[in-house]
């Protein structure tokens, strides 16, 4: 349990690392992957299972780790991505357990299409609070370059997917 | 059935509890975070500053490996417009160097006083956040403060510093949707008379910007160079901004815009210089 967990914050580091440095350099029209936001969502949809769902406090922990390492490496006060991260955590457990599965409890469709509702949101939110309470750095970004920074993110989050259910459910 | 009916109540009631106290919770712990923001991001950037370096680098030169089997064709391309770009600077350099001679002594004592006193400190770049903001190792402890213009060794302008922590500091830059900026146009070389036209660069986001603010009836064309102007005092005056890509004229409008190439390119880049003594007007 302590190993998976110190390989959690571990990666959550390194995905930070590779998301503000490596990246910048692959980064068309100045879009930069949300590597720690694909690596929450990956890792909190394969935790949720139709039946037991997870229990409360992986999901808090997971947001409270991807919130304040977004927070910290980015140029917003710290706090906020954690209770975004929290609230998409939990609305995606209520979400999949009201999904209906037949053999694959995590199937791509459901996947990609969850994905694109929560970056959505997650992007919104995230402006809405800028606007409020960090006017200095409120951009409203939709446009096509938010189209295509999603579709830059969705393919980092399939190959996510691909990479978790190779490993670790078809392994099983 | 009464038993179960209260079951029911009591475990939606529960529920309620628990998210109303998990709520607070989450509530409490934005708030003490955000007072504490400043030392807490300042001691992980402090420790991971080398790391980070250690990515910025790594990503250069893999996107130089990776460049060079992607970008075959765009840089012969490249390499042809280049070519023949540096044909006719070649015959302009020619023109120039006789009225240069004339000029010197007058340009080297304009040169002079306009760089005179001028303070840098010399920051490596160690991250790029989404909305165009960029991360370099120096803060207020090397002197850094909010509002101090950074530029590049070629005098590019890159923006101004807008967050100063102890060892880091975050720049937005002239590309970022808030970023506006005073510019002067200087007129492509084949008129050696030099016109100056005002205008206003304004950030666009994901690394590009647009200028505006330009009278209809001035002439602005493809190549124009656009220098900072001291009309604002944001910036020293003369720092290389942009250059025109396209005009876009609608005589219906009192001014025309165009679309612009910005000289700051942040994937060859690994040092930015902040003038730290440049006065703004209060």
């Amino acid at each position: 349990m302590w190993k998976k967990i110190l390989a959690i914050i571990f990666l959550f580091f390194i995905f930070a690392f590779l998301q503000i440095s490596f990246f910048a350099y692959f980064s068309p029209f100045g879009m930069v992957p949300n590597l720690v936001f694909v690596f929450f969502f990956v890792l909190v949809f394969f935790s949720n299972k139709p039946k037991p769902v997870t229990n409360d406090f992986f999901i808090v922990f997971l947001a409270f780790l991807a919130g304040l390492v977004l927070d910290i490496f980015s140029y917003r006060k710290l706090g906020i991505s954690i209770a975004l991260l929290a609230l998409i955590g939990f609305s995606m457990r209520k979400t999949q357990s009201s999904l209906k599965v037949s053999g694959d409890n995590h199937p791509i469709s459901y996947f990609w299409t969850l994905f694109l509702v929560y970056f959505v949101i997650y992007e919104a939110l995230m402006d809405v609070y800028l606007y409020f309470f960090e006017p200095a750095y409120s951009v409203f970004n939709f446009n096509w370059l938010f189209i295509a920074n999603l579709a830059y993110n969705l393919l980092f989050a399939l190959l996510g997917f691909l990479v978790y259910k190779k490993l670790f459910i078809n392994a099983k | 059935m009464n038993n179960i009916k209260n079951f029911s109540v009591n475990k939606k009631r529960n529920i309620f509890l628990r998210m109303f106290v998990g709520g607070i919770f989450i509530l409490f712990l934005i708030y003490v975070l955000g007072v504490f923001t400043s030392p807490i991001k300042n001691f992980f950037y402090n420790f991971t500053s080398p790391i980070q370096r250690s990515f910025w680098t790594a990503g250069e030169s893999s996107s130089l490996f990776l460049g060079s089997f992607f970008r075959g064709g765009a840089l012969l391309k490249e390499n042809e417009n280049l070519k023949s770009d540096n044909q006719k600077l070649l015959s302009q350099v020619a023109i120039l160097q006789s009225v240069e001679q004339g000029n010197k002594a007058q340009s080297d004592v304009s040169i002079s006083c306009q760089n005179s006193g001028l303070k840098y400190v010399m920051a490596g770049v160690i991250g790029l956040d989404d909305n165009d903001i960029l991360s370099i190792n120096k803060g207020s402890a090397d002197g850094i403060a909010v509002g101090m213009p950074v530029i590049s060794q070629e005098s590019v302008l890159f923006g101004k510093i807008s967050q100063v922590y102890k060892n880091f500091s975050k720049i937005m830059l002239v590309s970022n949707k808030k970023s506006v900026v005073n510019v002067k146009i200087q007129q492509t070389a084949d008129a050696l008379a030099v016109d100056e036209i005002d205008g206003v660069v304004k950030g666009s986001g994901g690394l590009s910007a647009y200028l505006d603010l330009i009278p209809i009836s001035s002439e602005i064309k493809q190549n124009d160079v656009l220098l900072t102007s001291a009309i604002d005092k944001s910036f020293p005056k003369d720092l290389l901004v942009a250059k025109i890509t396209q005009t876009q004229k609608n005589d219906q409008k009192p001014f025309q815009q165009a679309q612009l190439s910005l000289f700051l390119n942040v994937k060859t880049t690994d040092n930015l210089f902040v003038i730290t003594n440049y006065k703004q007007p209060k």
